[in-house]
């Protein structure tokens, strides 16, 4: 089998290459959108408490929909292709990263905010010097569990025609080669272990004052 | 003695509370009501009640932490709601409890916050910074690139008291600073205290909720209760002359040994009344009674010459009267008073 993993690699490297790229294009647009989405309206909901519970509701209850169908939900609404793969994903990794992003501002000690304006600080510099640092961590762990989460959904998005690695799972059932299925599917699996690994590098080093 | 000195410069009080009082949203009752006091430039007052007396609230209006609901206060003058609430906190340092150093940063970055916000040049910045950590006793070579988390809790409220005083504050507002700390090390902090205290004469409002740490730290001390001020006044006034139950209540509770431990030898001074000789033993002003008991003890002296800062003798305290004080009848400070 070994052999014939080789064999199909050899043939298909462009192919295979092509899809690594669309795969981690598809996981890095959706993730950045997710931060960009995530982070504000997390901040949003730490500062207005009126808005904090429907928020959080909102994205809990998203959270609980499986990729797939949210997937497949895509279609009639935005269509297929790459397009619809990315909004699905994105807001895939929105509810991660807002409620970590959410944990990580409630988890400041309310001293140090308290002394902050104390020390006639005004509203921005206490939240991008003393707030965000100090929910770096919490943020990067949501970061880190999107980023693993976005790298398995891709692999789903190719049922909507967005291409990436989970064409080679597809065509390897369909074709019942385990070869094409384990290139697929072993790929995705060292793309999930190397980015959580890196991620996790890079949390050990934003708490290092600890 | 300090009291003399602090009229003469006495131009503007530094804080002024006018008929304050503080009614939090959806309470019954105000948790401030109606107060009205002084500070003056270099008075170290503590604030004593107990919990849910309105003193922590008292302490967070002078920094508008808390909004005062009516009356006002004046801060060198002027009316703190006519003054810029950035600027103005700058020149207020701010200690509390919990500490909050800025876990992310240094101990040289947080003492050093302020002044950078200010815009001052990093050469002053960084002398500032080893003033302050060797004022505070922390070797600033050893403490400058620590992170706080690295460090015991007296160490942190050391750091916190350098970066309050970083800026050069003209008021430091201290809630209960060294209340989470060991006992020995609440001493040594209290006793580094009064010395920094006097050495910058920094005027400070002090809130305890420890009747000892209340008496040996302040000049004077302002006795909190169901939000209203009970007494304002020296720690030996106080003790002899409560304003009323509440107050004599709350130092009854205190037997002689502990007076003894939170008054000094100033306040119990009487005139001198003779010409000093050379042989005379002589004790500092800021000496604490239970030491002058034990140099009593220890010497047999009849009497002590009290000298003040610059060891000019200022007064006398001799043993008859020393006794009558230690047992708290009247005739102890009866002298004391006409002095002052």
């Amino acid at each position: 089998m070994r052999a014939d993993i080789a064999e199909y690699f050899l043939e298909n490297q462009d192919r295979y290459f092509e899809a690594i790229l669309t795969h981690l294009k598809i996981t890095g647009i959706a993730v950045v959108l997710g931060l960009l989405v995530g982070i504000p309206l997390a901040v949003l909901s730490v500062k207005k408490e009126k808005l904090s519970q429907p928020l959080l509701h909102t994205f809990s209850l998203l959270k609980m929909v499986p990729a797939l169908a949210a997937l497949m939900l895509a279609i009639p609404l935005i269509g297929t292709g790459l397009l619809p793969a990315v909004i699905v994903l994105t807001l895939l990794t929105v509810p991660v990263i807002l409620i970590n992003t959410c944990l990580g501002f409630q988890e400041i000690d309310s001293a140090i905010v308290e002394s902050a304006h104390a020390m006639g600080f005004g509203k921005a510099y206490v939240l991008f010097k003393i707030e965000f640092p100090l929910a770096l961590p919490l943020i990067l762990t949501g970061l880190r569990t999107a980023t693993v989460e976005v790298i398995a959904g891709a692999t789903l998005a190719a049922y909507i025609g967005s291409g990436g690695l989970g064409l080679f799972i597809m065509t390897g059932i369909g074709l019942l080669r385990w070869d094409i299925l384990l290139l697929g599917g072993g790929t995705v699996a060292a793309l999930s272990i190397i980015a959580d690994a890196a991620l996790a590098l890079v949390s050990r080093r934003a708490v290092q004052y600890r | 003695m300090t009291m003399d000195l602090n009229q003469k410069k006495n131009d503007v009080p530094v804080l002024k509370f006018q008929r304050v009082a503080k009614r939090f949203p959806n309470a019954q009752i105000n948790a401030v009501n109606d107060v009205s006091f002084s500070v003056n430039r270099g008075d170290f007052i503590t604030i004593l009640g107990r919990s849910g007396s309105g003193k922590t609230t008292l302490l967070k209006m002078v920094n508008r932490i808390h909004e005062m609901t009516a009356g006002d206060i004046f801060f060198e003058g002027e009316n703190i709601k006519n003054l810029n609430l950035q600027d103005y906190r700058r020149r207020v340092g701010y200690v509390i409890q919990q500490i909050g150093l800025f876990p992310h940063m240094t101990v040289a970055e947080n003492i050093a916050t302020v002044p950078s916000v200010l815009k001052w040049e990093k050469t002053r910045i960084d002398t500032r910074v080893d003033v302050l950590l060797t004022l505070v006793g922390l070797d600033p070579a050893e403490y400058r690139n620590r992170y706080p988390g690295k460090l015991s809790g007296g160490q942190q409220q050391r750091v916190g008291l350098a970066r309050a005083m970083a800026a050069e504050p003209d008021l430091m507002l201290m809630d209960e600073p060294f209340g989470a700390l060991d006992a020995i090390t609440r001493q040594t902090l209290q006793d580094e205290l009064v010395k920094i205290q006097q050495k910058l004469n920094t005027t400070i409002l002090f809130v305890t909720h420890d009747i000892q740490e209340a008496f040996k730290l302040g000049d004077r001390v302002i006795i909190m209760d169901e939000g209203e001020i009970q007494q304002y006044a020296t720690p030996i006034n106080i003790l002899f002359e409560p304003a009323n139950d509440f107050v004599s209540q709350l130092v009854s509770a205190e037997d002689a040994v502990q007076k003894l431990k939170v008054l000094r030898a100033g306040a119990i001074a009487s005139d001198l009344g003779f010409q000093t000789k050379s042989g005379d033993l002589r004790i500092d002003k800021d000496v604490y009674l239970d030491k002058v008991l034990a140099r009593f003890f220890e010497t047999r002296a009849e009497y002590f010459v009290v000298t003040g800062k610059d060891g000019q003798p200022i007064g006398q305290i001799s043993w008859e009267q020393f006794k009558n004080f230690a047992q708290f009848r009247k005739d102890g400070v009866d002298s004391k008073k006409e002095a002052v």
